[in-house]
């Protein structure tokens, strides 16, 4: 997706329906000052009024608004869909991208943007693209039928028409640095409130009160003397504009009024307009600008629009994987890493460089390395929410991208560094991963995952309820129950990211041993900092910016010196 | 509930400009309505004076020719300065706003901590939706009433006849906005919560997207969410047809009014009772109601927007003082007896513990991470309070000394570092205001930040944060703690303060520390273990 007019075609058929009814209902307006008119003309020489004139004068008075809800409903419902659709496609695409929706924003930010964000598409979409159109439409259409009955009205309008263009610009420039320039100042101030909340407790704290909203009322002081600086340039290019209107229909009016008198300077005794259509033109003279004045109130809503799109950019250009239709294999296979290299966001380099690697069925594997070396993005990469920048994975015969993906994740078993709660009890987290598991079942994972002393000695045991992000038991409490859960699914790959770096140290002695027992059978690919307690694993990688290093067994690797020096630091 | 935030008060401290505001957009308005009228009328007058050739002569057009003029300037001058002034206006009562809301917040008991980022961010939108009630509401009402009772007093003083039938519209016209208030007032206030639940219940799936994708829960979530979404959509679209069906309603009962005005006028015309031109000029003026009715279509929504802003900011309510003690006398000791802590709403609390101390002392509190060291140091505090024993400052349970003298007392730097987008200094001073250059810099010299300080081109008067230098996390958490110490109270405590030191800068500030505060209580937690020396007691934080 380039632009917003772009988003916008897919509703051009209401969009346009909508534009033909503005313009109808501006042709109505026409007829019915023509209608006003020749009854005023005909009271004016004390002619009997037709009644069916009167009649159609009420017809078109009353239907002038239905059209023009008709016309705003359009906007409205195409707005709508066209929002909803946006909000599902991006929804979607954040759903795929998995871990990597983090490049752009913090998940509180991604869903203001889904939500407020899409939203603010709306005024630009219902009202100014219909607008940009009508904007032209209208005033056509007056003025040919200006000029159809006075030249000189007609071009008096028009002097001024040539006029709005460029004062468009003029405002649009004007309206748009404006706002620039009050969105920045805002920013500035919101910045400062909002950081004097976050800090709220440590102001009291230092009992700087007083401090505080001394400085604050100052910010907000210079935020407004700069805001009203700013505005009294931007509202002028806007008086202008209404100036020139104003005096283009004085002007209209006297020239009429005085030619009906025979007192123009350059006509003496003359009637250049008779009274019909002088009333005709001078009726339709304000709704010329109607429409310029409107699209101008609606700049600001085109301008937030456009600001909101921008943001809404990122998450269309993520690199997510879709995958494929081919089969998962239920079985433990071998995995082959073949020059797979992860590019991070735009500006950080490399995340995996060239990985050369092979995984048997059933091979326990410890990845090891200093905190940022990539040992996550490795794990990540079997997920399979990033499309691969060079190189792929191969699982068995086929390329991971190749792979119908929900049913490749459900062969995995995969523990995040921070594990992820819903609020709920500690059971309904557990059923997310098999909700027909029985109580029995509960009960031997929570065994093998060691966590049935800590929750049962809980007043309400699996009920105990779990505030969001698991708040209310410990890191290390959370990433035992956390394999609890995992555990409750049949699954032949186990990705374990730091699982016991929570624990205290005796505590992960014990996780390890259990580990080794759980994992039998599996493929295991384990990130840790440390090798204590790991001595049954099959193979070790040692990983260091993004590079594989070296492989071997344990003792190699705790041989190896990069090992040794950020072994050693970590033990200080 | 006491102390509720009241608007008005706040707009009456400049009333001069919401005033000026009102009567130049009354201005406004009525020189919409005065151009259309009189420009009608004059060229109708001229037509008919042009009508009898002796008549033509006799016409005086300089007076509506200068009134013509005088609307035209005086409607776009107006409207020009009541932009201006109401801009005004709102930028005071935001900033009223905004001071009356930063002194309610820091007076309150609520602590922000990295959850509470998206309500923070809600309650600045909420001071900012405030301006809808003057804007949005009071104003379209009162240029409403006014601009049309005068043309009501107009029409009554020339024909009572035609200002029976537009007093009977215009009470119609004044139900429109009184209907969209009884149809959808309530439903606005609906869909402002809904706004919120829906945030919500996207945004609790989403922070565990990769567990539920890997757990097949996504689609479950994202139905759930997406059933909220619809019906918040469906109630969205019936808001925006009931905009658009008071609109309707509004500029029907206009031209019906100009219609039935212009059935009941024209006999009176054939009768010779009014004029030809003081009819277009009717017809004219009625032209210039909608603009000034329209705005009243939506008027409920704002109505209840600015309602459910108030009633959000209300709720953050002041914390009451329960402590009497405002002095603390005698030698500085602190007791612990069988001190058991925890956050509320947590399943899990720490062994009761024991232990006295008194100045000069340090406590060295060790534990691996969850086990509760940010709770006790919060209870020390006097933030949570204990779950079971006590905490006695010189003999008087904590709770019992009135807020300021705790926090005269005992200081806490938590995890969380709170570094403002100021000048070094300024964030220094904001512990101590009267501070001097020098006890800025002994202050950073203890720290162990003087080398960094000699670094800046611009020493103290740096600017730090988003817009200045960056620092890092654990330059940051030395300058913070530098400002504890500016601050100078009887107990310290310290969360974690060497993360992301090297050893040998971290015992040079453990060193630095314990000389400047030797007249001090110290606590410090850490996960990792000291070397005890005298006056210095180790203790490992135990869960149940």
């Amino acid at each position: 997706m380039q632009s917003l007019r772009q988003l916008v075609q897919s509703e051009r058929n209401r969009l346009h329906l909508a534009i033909a009814l503005g313009a109808t209902a501006s042709l109505l307006m026409i007829w019915q000052c023509w209608l006003l008119a020749t009854l005023c003309n005909l009271a004016l020489h004390q002619q009997q009024i037709p009644a069916d004139l009167l009649l159609h004068i009420l017809v078109l008075w009353l239907l002038r608004p239905v059209l023009l809800a008709a016309k705003d409903l359009l906007g409205l419902a195409a707005s709508q869909k066209l929002r909803t659709a946006v909000r599902y496609q991006l929804l979607g695409i954040i759903s795929q991208a998995g871990p990597l929706r983090q490049r752009i924003a913090a998940d509180g930010d991604l869903s203001t943007r889904l939500l407020e964000q899409v939203d603010a598409l709306d005024p630009y979409i219902s009202r100014y693209y219909p607008q940009l159109y009508l904007v032209v439409l209208c005033p056509l259409f007056i003025s040919v039928a200006v000029a159809s009955q006075s030249l000189l009205a007609a071009l008096l309008l028009l002097a001024t028409a040539p006029l709005i263009p460029l004062f468009m610009i003029l405002l649009g420039k004007k309206a748009a640095e404006a706002s620039q320039q009050q969105v920045q100042a805002l920013g500035l101030l919101g910045g400062r409130f909002l950081e004097f909340l976050r800090g709220a407790a440590l102001i009291r704290q230092l009992q700087a009160e007083p401090l505080v909203l001394n400085r604050l009322n100052n910010a907000s002081e210079e935020y407004r003397s700069r805001t009203m600086s700013v505005l009294s340039k931007a509202f002028l290019s806007g008086a202008v504009l209404e100036l020139f209107a104003s005096l283009a229909i004085a002007l209209v009016a006297l020239y009429l009024g005085l030619g009906l008198l025979g007192e123009l300077p350059w006509a003496k005794a003359q009637i250049p307009v008779s009274y019909q259509p002088a009333l005709f033109i001078l009726l339709m003279a304000p709704e010329f600008y109607a429409p310029l004045r409107q699209l101008g109130a609606d700049y600001h809503a085109k301008a937030q629009a456009e600001a909101a799109f921008a943001s809404l950019a990122p998450i269309w250009a993520l690199p997510v994987c879709t995958g494929g239709d081919t089969q998962a294999p239920t079985e433990p296979v071998v995995i082959e890493f073949q020059h797979l290299s992860l590019l991070g966001s735009e500006h950080r380099a490399a995340l995996l460089k060239d990985i050369q690697l092979q995984v048997q069925p059933q091979q326990r594997i410890g990845i090891i390395g200093p905190s940022g070396a990539g040992k996550t993005s490795l794990l990540e990469a079997l997920l399979a929410f990033q499309q691969p920048d060079q190189g792929q994975i191969r699982i068995a015969d086929h390329n991971l991208t190749e792979l119908d993906l929900t049913q490749w994740r459900r062969q995995l078993l995969y523990l995040s560094q921070q594990s992820q709660w819903l609020s709920g009890t500690v059971r309904s987290n557990l059923l997310l991963a098999k909700p027909q598991a029985t109580e029995q079942e509960l009960q031997q994972v929570l065994q093998q995952a060691l966590c049935a002393d800590f929750v049962f000695a809980l007043p309400q045991a699996l009920d105990t309820e779990l505030t969001e992000g698991g708040i209310g038991l410990s890191g290390g409490q959370l990433q035992r129950l956390a394999l609890a859960r995992a555990l409750l699914k049949p699954s032949w790959l186990w990705l374990l990211d730091e699982p016991a770096s929570m624990l205290p140290v005796e505590q992960q002695r014990q996780y390890f041993q259990q580990l080794e027992l759980l994992s039998r059978g599996k493929t295991l690919l384990l990130a840790t900092h440390q090798l204590q307690h790991l001595q049954w694993l099959d193979q070790v990688w040692l990983i260091n910016e993004g590079q594989i290093i070296a492989t071997g067994s344990v003792a190699d690797i705790q041989a190896h010196p990069l090992y040794q020096a950020s072994y050693s630091q970590e033990s200080t | 509930m006491k102390d509720q935030l009241k608007l008005s008060a706040l707009m009456r401290q400049h009333w001069r400009w919401w005033l000026l505001s009102l009567t130049l957009g009354a201005v406004t308005l009525g020189s919409v309505m005065g151009l259309l009228t009189v420009s009608g009328w004059f060229i109708t007058a001229a037509a008919a004076a042009g009508l009898q050739l002796a008549g033509a002569g006799t016409f005086n057009y300089f007076s509506p020719g200068a009134l013509i003029r005088f609307f035209a300037i005086s409607r776009t001058a107006s409207r020009y300065f009541e932009r201006l002034s109401s801009h005004q206006a709102v930028l005071l009562l935001l900033q009223q706003l905004r001071l009356w809301f930063m002194r309610r917040f820091l007076a309150s008991s609520f602590r922000p901590d990295t959850q509470s980022a998206d309500l923070l961010q809600r309650l600045i939108t909420d001071i900012d939706r405030l301006d809808q009630w003057p804007l949005r509401v009071v104003a379209p009402v009162f240029w409403a009433c006014l601009i049309s009772s005068g043309w009501l007093a107009a029409l009554w003083f020339w024909q009572a006849e035609l200002a029976q039938i537009a007093w009977i519209y215009l009470l119609v016209l004044l139900c429109v906005p009184v209907l969209g208030v009884a149809l959808g007032y309530h439903r606005a206030c609906t869909l402002v919560e809904l706004a919120s639940q829906r945030r919500h219940e996207l945004l609790e799936p989403l922070s565990a997207l990769t567990m539920l994708q890997l757990h097949q829960g996504w689609s479950g979530a994202e139905q759930q969410w997406q059933h909220t979404e619809q019906q918040y959509q469906a109630l969205l679209w019936r808001q925006q047809l009931l905009d658009l069906f008071c609109q309707f309603l509004l500029l029907s009962a206009i031209a019906l009014m100009s219609f039935h005005l212009l059935v009941t006028a024209l006999p009176l015309l054939q009768h010779q009772q009014i004029s030809i031109a003081a009819l277009v000029a009717l017809l004219m003026s009625a032209m210039a109601l909608p603009e000034i009715w329209l705005p009243l279509a939506t008027l409920y929504r704002h109505l209840a927007d600015s309602k459910m802003a108030k009633r959000r900011l209300n709720q953050i309510q002041p914390a009451t003082e329960n402590g009497r003690f405002s002095t603390v006398e005698g030698p500085l000791r602190l007791e612990l007896q069988q001190l058991s802590v925890g956050f509320p709403g947590a399943v899990q609390h720490t062994l009761p513990l024991t232990i006295k101390l008194k100045a000069g002392d340090l406590l060295w509190l060790q534990g691996p991470s969850g086990a509760g060291k940010s709770a006790f140091l919060s209870t020390l505090a006097g933030w949570l309070p204990p779950l079971s024993g006590q905490v006695l400052l010189n003999g008087t349970e904590l709770q019992q000394y009135r807020s300021n003298t705790q926090r005269q007392q005992i200081s806490l730097q938590s995890q969380h570092i709170s570094l403002f987008n100021m000048t070094l200094a300024a964030n220094l001073r904001l512990a101590k205001p009267e501070a001097s250059d020098e006890e800025l810099r002994q202050a950073l010299a203890d720290t162990v930040l003087s080398e960094w300080v000699t670094t800046l081109p611009q020493g103290l008067e740096t600017e730090l944060g988003e817009y200045g230098v960056a620092v890092s996390g654990g330059q940051a958490r030395r300058i913070a703690l530098a400002r504890l110490l500016l601050q100078n109270t009887s107990i310290l405590l310290l969360d974690e303060p060497f993360v992301g030191l090297d050893p040998t800068t971290a015992q040079q500030l453990i060193h630095n520390l314990r000389r400047r505060c030797h007249q001090h209580i110290l606590i410090i937690t850490s996960h990792q273990p000291f070397a005890v020396d005298t006056n210095c007691y180790q203790l490992q934080l135990k869960v149940l």
